[in-house]
């Protein structure tokens, strides 16, 4: 697998595209634990978002509750 | 007989005197040679200076060199993305002498995936050798982790982002990094904030690599500039 990049000399001013040779299996190691952690953050972002929306209705409810709103 | 004006010498016939017409000339050739640039640049330099209401090579009494870091960020480098690639190194940094560097960044990601993009210091792409901690804030959701690597960026499928990150070696010798991000769009913008820091200390910052989590996700028209703060 080749990575393909553009490595930017800040000394020469000097951009070039350059090429980073990996094997398949170091690829897909490195592809599957990127695509967990994706699935980890989506999930925590789901559970969050889900947990907001309880705690707004429970609030609206105990605001009702009390006559304030 | 007639006198000589003090600076040009240029002679001053007397009132009554006559065939004066050499002389003449000879003022015009002596105005003429004394209004170049050059000649006049160095009779203002005979007065220039403090006080004088010129003070030209300097700001409030002090030249360019005085003024330190004050006179703003110094563009270090930038690349504007031609085709999709993985990630983008910027080489040849001296972080001992220039202490703090300033990332600007437009990242497209043309894939079908969400993905991170980690940011790599001189060259050490072992992602568990960094941890960051993040919060994005979705409307009125807020939510937050800390991971074992360093996805300094992170974009949804098909998303655009812009995101500026403050990177610097802290006393002790630790990477560090901090960035604030803005993706997607419209309606659904996100704000992202994200700190990350290395597991181990670094000598100096010679090279930053922006990668991302899969192979060609850094997409084309994505735009990098990398500034330093300090200017020695």
């Amino acid at each position: 697998m080749k990575l393909k990049g553009f490595k930017v000399d800040v000394r020469k001013n000097k951009i070039e595209e350059v090429f980073e040779e990996i094997s398949d299996e170091e690829y897909q190691k490195r592809l599957e634990e990127a695509k967990k952690r994706e699935k980890e953050r989506r999930i925590r972002e789901m559970i969050e978002a889900k947990k907001q929306e309880i705690l707004e209705r429970i609030a609206i409810e105990e605001l009702k509750r009390e006559g304030k709103l | 007989m007639g006198s000589y004006t003090p600076n040009f010498n240029l002679y001053k016939p007397d009132i009554n005197e006559t065939g004066w017409g050499n002389e003449v000339n000879q003022n015009f050739d002596t105005i003429d040679e004394e209004l170049t640039a050059n000649k006049i640049l160095e009779k203002i330099k005979t007065v220039d200076g403090a006080g004088s209401g010129l003070d030209a090579d300097t700001v409030d009494g002090k030249h360019a060199s005085e003024l330190g870091g004050t006179t703003g960020f110094e563009k270090v480098a930038e690349i504007e993305v031609s085709s999709n690639c993985t990630y983008v190194e910027f080489t040849n940094l001296d972080g001992n002498s220039d202490w703090f560097y300033v990332l600007f960044t437009t990242i497209k990601n043309p894939t079908g995936s969400g993905l991170g993009y980690n940011l790599f210091v001189n060259g050490e792409t072992v992602e568990t050798n960094y941890y960051n901690q993040w919060i994005n804030i979705d409307g009125t959701s807020r939510c937050s982790d800390r991971e074992n690597h360093p996805w300094a960026f992170f974009n949804e499928a098909g998303v655009k982002s812009f995101y500026e990150v403050i990177i610097s070696k802290d006393s002790d010798g630790y990477f560090r990094y901090i960035g604030k991000g803005n993706r997607r769009e419209g309606n659904n913008v996100m704000l992202t904030l994200t700190a990350g820091c290395k597991t181990a200390t670094i000598s100096n910052i010679t090279s930053l690599r922006i990668q991302a989590s899969v192979s060609n996700a850094i997409g084309a028209g994505s735009k990098f500039i990398l500034f330093k703060v300090r200017r020695v």
